[in-house]
């Protein structure tokens, strides 16, 4: 006991060094690399809320001055431009109204492709559509009346809110004053995207570009929901036909 | 007798006492020395710690602020992205549009019936027009407002497809170009 006491007494200043020495190593190892990485991990964290609160502001201040309502008219029109899905009754009335308007009579009408039994996500995009980044049904429309008419049709089915393209069309002169047409004719349609989680996710403006094209759908006539006879023309007596397309 | 004097140049050999000595106090110097960078790094890091933890503290309660916000606004964002989605697809869609009637006016402008006898509009943009006459330099007349057509970028690849003559001396001709729209 005396020879540790010694020893002890002998050794005293290094041990305590060591004891400290010691402390020190363990003081880093359990104190401060953890804490730094706590910091470093509070810094990143303190990033990214930065930057999502950044992108949480300018979606707060651009959504405080929109209108709902007014969004929500310009996407209904955007919809009645190309809509989710085939919406054949919105083709017949356009169809209708425009041929109506340009008084010419609708000789023959058909659709090609209707009856895809697959929801729009599942159907195949044609080489037009893929470029397009909608889905094309074709339909075929036979239109007769006067030279002047036939223009009339062809220049506002061009510009009506349901798109359509023109994919061919013939026209013949015949000797008398009426001629008949047959266009094919293509009809857009785009199933809305689904909505994800976007609340972290930045809202572009639109641009004036975009602002340009949802003003220029809002003054394109639109006839899709006009029911029929609405706006109709009523024909003289000598102008009736049996024919269920004609006006 | 002389007595004999020497001189001891040899060191005398430090005890190990003094040795121990010598150790303890570097070694103590240097347990100062890690103690300071301690309790430096310490003071450093609790510091960056409790601002770094205050600054994390008063984002996150921004932006359950703006989070409610927004969320406030939830179906207006709906809208609004689906806007953005649309118009990309009406854009396209615009773009693939073909204005037939500006493409009759052009014929019109140097062919019009009884001359015209048919108008045809077919894939790639590829429009066929026949017309008959009497008269060759009608004929040549449409061919050159053609070519005109053709340099003036509106149409592209004329092409001479048909040009008979029947019994009655009458040219039947058809001319396809395709449409620059």
């Amino acid at each position: 006991m005396k020879e540790l006491q010694v020893i002890i007494e002998k050794y005293k200043e290094s041990l305590i060094s060591s004891i400290l020495f010691l402390l020190v190593i363990l003081g880093t190892i359990y104190g401060i690399i953890p804490v730094v990485k706590t910091i470093l991990h509070l810094y990143q964290e303190v990033g990214n809320i930065t930057k999502s609160n950044k992108i949480l502001s300018n979606k707060a201040t651009l959504l405080e001055n929109l209108s709902e309502d007014a969004y929500k008219q310009e996407l209904n029109d955007l919809i009645a431009a190309v809509p989710n899905d085939k919406s054949i009754p919105t083709i017949l009335n356009t169809i209708d109204a425009v041929a109506n308007e340009s008084r010419v009579e609708i000789t023959s009408f058909s659709l090609s492709n209707v009856g895809s039994i697959a929801s729009t996500s599942a159907s195949v995009k044609s080489s037009k559509g893929k470029s397009s980044g909608s889905t094309l049904l074709s339909l075929m429309v036979g239109i007769r009346g006067s030279y002047e008419n036939i223009y009339s049709f062809l220049a506002k089915i061009n510009n009506v809110r349901r798109f359509f393209s023109i994919r061919m069309f013939n026209i013949f002169f015949p000797d008398t004053n009426t001629i008949d047409v047959l266009i094919g004719m293509d009809a857009f349609y785009a199933p809305l995207s689904p909505l994800s989680d976007t609340t972290n996710l930045p809202l572009e403006q639109l641009s004036t570009k975009e602002e340009d094209l949802l003003i220029t759908i809002a003054q394109m006539p639109d006839y899709s929901h006009i029911t029929q006879g609405a706006q109709r023309v009523i024909p003289s007596e000598n102008e009736m036909r049996t024919n269920p397309f004609s006006l | 007798m002389a007595s004999q004097q020497t001189i001891n140049l040899v060191r005398s050999k430090a005890s190990p006492q003094h040795e121990l000595s010598e150790i303890d106090k570097s070694l103590r110097k240097s347990v100062y020395a890690a103690i300071i960078v301690f309790l430096c790094a310490a003071v450093i890091t609790g510091s960056v710690y409790a601002v770094l933890s205050y600054e994390n503290t008063i984002l996150t309660s921004q932006k359950k602020t703006l989070l409610e916000r927004v969320k406030k606004d939830i179906q207006l964002e709906a809208y609004y992205r689906s806007i953005k989605d649309r118009v990309q697809i009406v854009q396209s869609a615009m773009s693939n549009k073909r204005p037939c009637a500006q493409v009759l006016d052009s014929i019109a402008s140097f062919v019009s019936p009884p001359v015209l006898t048919s108008i045809n509009l077919g894939d790639s943009n590829t429009i066929s027009i026949s017309f008959r006459t009497s008269s060759l330099d009608t004929i040549l007349s449409v061919v050159t407002s053609v070519i005109n057509q053709t340099d003036q970028k509106h149409y592209a690849d004329p092409t001479l497809v048909s040009l008979t003559i029947d019994k009655d001396g009458v040219y039947l001709s058809t001319i396809s170009f395709k449409a620059l729209f």
